[in-house]
């Protein structure tokens, strides 16, 4: 190995000018193979998610340990069960206000609301942190906000809630702001500290943290930290109707009055059905997001394959192009092993030199902007397009970049046995 | 140094021959021209001399001793330390400057091996571009230089290992009127460091240089 370097080194110093389409080639491959890994990985998940969503029965009531307990006994071993778990769902804390600002960012309508991000939803980000040093009087509102706003209907009904987002809306800008929050029948207004990364934060983007003080006063309002419900994850979507009967019999009977404030008419906290409201528009769209996902699956693949060819055929031409440099080689001295090992070399330093370095950073920088551009055009992005740091992605992408070239060069090596100094030279 | 040949043939299917019981005596210091009509076998002599192809029966002794090389390997530091070539085409490598070209053999030379004989080899490399004159070239490519220039650097490289044996097949053969004579009178006054040359060509000029013409006839 010590001779094969020196030997590149001194004899072909000038590799990287070998083939410049081709080098150009490998580098926008590798480039183009990790953005579409990550954006695979990136759209998989989300669509993971989605189909995960469609397969939930929520069983919602303030949260108590022993209802876990009791749903887990009862269905955690049911083998149509793939899980029974905690989930947070919100806070019973609103924050409206009547800041002029606000008002204009949310497009002239009556009411902004956000809600609070607990412990539990921060607790493995650095953002708690700051929570801790907030007065009672002090809220953390996201560093990009999305604003949640009730619109009006023509018949001043207030309808569904919709999502509504602005660009370019920053939190920092309400720094030194009085916002009026509400929980139960109090009020209090607070004044904006300052922001935190809801990059850190994929659960609860849209959230506010309150001081210690304050959450202990809206506990003691409202009865309760926070609302949780219990998740649970059927296997098979076509049992979802059989189970969420099942459930919300079980729960009914078993589940205390008190805590799910129901009636004789049964009527109260305690709600049972299908986490994200899944009906017949879901059911048809299930069949949408499985066909989505094999399809995103068969472009990551087919990318994959085509940087890999492109890679491997680049690598050989580049090669099969110095037959009669070889021949040369051959025919003033040079052992075949020595031209191999100068090969090997070559193969080696392009792959990280060219490929790995350029594309891998490049390719790395080009995800961030994008996303940092999807972000600013609309920060609901943040939940699909997170620049993550994807160790698996980018060994993927580092394998195939190293191990593709030197596949390739392997098999041009093997041609300079054959390759004839006679034929070529005469 | 003294090579000789005693009934050197070769064919590639038993029955026609392109080289036929040759038998000849080369001798250091002498320049021998080998020249005949096309197909008659110049190159292929030329080729099995330089161990580039094999012959077919027949017995090469080199110094009164009988070449016996085994392996390629072998015969690829054969070629290094006796043989050097000069092409036709010249056969240079764009990519690496004149200096660069004449230094390729010597990457591979016992004597030049490592880092702490860089300057040597730079400044061997130096001497035979300044031998023929192109030492101004030095950090020049190649198709910068003209076809006489360029086969200059192609002779310098062959003697970077300071070769006894110069094979040259056709050296002139992309080369005008007065580039033949500056190459054949180059390639002549290497003969007078005791080297043999050996030139196969088709251009009656050579015969002006030689000391020995071996005229190639078919059967």
């Amino acid at each position: 190995m010590k001779h094969s370097w020196y030997l590149y080194v001194e004899y072909d110093k000038k590799l990287r000018q070998k083939n410049k389409v081709a080098i150009a080639f490998m580098a926008v491959s590798v480039m183009i193979l990790l953005f579409t890994n990550i954006v695979f990985s990136n759209v998989s998940h989300l669509l993971e998610n989605l189909q995960q969503n469609c397969r939930t029965i929520m069983v919602q009531v303030p949260f108590k340990e022993k209802y876990l307990s009791m749903l887990k006994a009862e269905y955690a071993e049911n083998p149509d069960i793939e899980s029974v778990e905690e989930h947070w769902t919100g806070s019973p804390i609103h924050v409206e206000t009547a800041d002029p600002d606000i008002q204009k960012w949310a497009g002239g309508q009556y009411r902004v609301q956000f809600s609070e991000i607990t412990d539990a939803a921060a607790k493995n980000s650095r953002q708690i942190k700051k929570k801790a040093e907030l007065k009672e009087n002090e809220i953390l509102v996201p560093k990009y906000i999305t604003i949640y706003i009730q619109m009006k209907n023509p018949y001043d009904v207030p309808s569904a809630w919709d999502d509504y987002t602005r660009p370019n809306l920053k939190g920092e800008e309400l720094i030194g702001r009085t916002l009026q929050i509400s929980f139960g029948d109090e009020t209090a207004e607070l004044v904006v500290r300052g922001v935190y990364d809801n990059a850190e934060i994929t659960t609860a983007a849209d959230g506010i943290f309150l001081s210690e003080a304050m959450t202990h006063r809206v506990a003691q309002e409202t009865k309760t930290e926070s609302n949780f419900s219990y998740h649970i994850l059927i296997k098979d979507y076509e049992k979802m109707k059989i189970y969420q009967k099942e459930i919300s019999d079980f729960a009914f009977a078993h589940f205390d009055t008190e805590d799910t404030g129901m009636d004789d008419t049964g009527n109260g906290w305690l709600i049972v059905g299908p986490a994200y409201g899944v009906g017949e528009q879901r059911e048809a769209s299930l069949t949408f997001i499985n066909a989505a996902s094999v399809m995103a699956g068969i472009l990551a693949v087919v990318v994959m394959l085509w940087v890999g060819l492109g890679l491997f055929l680049s690598k050989v031409k580049m090669l099969n192009a110095r037959g009669r440099e070889f021949a040369l080689l051959k025919a003033i001295g040079y052992r075949e092993r020595q031209i191999r090992g100068i090969l090997r070399m070559e193969s080696i330093m392009l792959s990280a030199k060219v490929a790995a370095i350029s594309g891998i950073i490049v390719g790395s920088l080009l995800i961030v902007y994008v996303g940092i551009l999807l972000i600013w055009v609309n920060p609901l992005f943040y939940h699909v397009f997170m620049p993550r740091f994807q160790a698996g992605i980018l060994f993927l992408t580092v394998l195939i970049v190293f191990l593709v070239p030197l596949a390739a060069y392997e098999l041009s090596a093997r041609r300079i046995k054959s390759v004839s100094s006679i034929e070529i030279l005469r | 140094m003294k090579i000789e040949i005693l009934n050197l043939s070769k064919t590639y299917n038993q029955k026609d021959y392109v080289l036929r019981d040759f038998s000849y005596t080369f001798e250091s210091g002498h320049f021998y021209a080998i020249m005949g009509p096309s197909g008659v076998g110049k190159s292929t002599l030329l080729h099995i001399l330089g161990l580039l192809d094999e012959k077919s029966s027949g017995e090469i002794r080199i110094d009164g001793q009988t070449l016996t090389v085994q392996g390629e390997e072998e015969r690829a530091d054969m070629r290094l330390l006796t043989f050097g070539f000069v092409f036709q085409e010249f056969f240079l490598n764009p990519k690496l400057t004149v200096l660069e070209n004449v230094m390729v053999p010597l990457h591979i030379h016992p004597e030049y091996q490592g880092k702490e004989n860089w300057d040597k080899k730079r400044k061997r490399a130096k001497e035979l571009l300044k031998q023929f004159q192109i030492d101004e070239y030095e950090n020049r490519y190649p198709n910068e230089l003209s076809g006489g220039e360029q086969q200059r650097v192609g002779i310098a490289r062959a003697l970077a290992n300071n070769p006894e044996v110069i094979l040259a097949d056709e050296p002139t053969g992309n080369l005008d009127e007065k580039n033949e004579e500056n190459i054949f009178s180059y390639l002549k006054a290497l003969t007078e460091e005791g080297k043999i040359v050996i030139v196969v060509s088709h251009n009656e000029t050579v015969k002006n240089y030689a000391d020995f013409i071996i005229t190639l006839r078919k059967e």
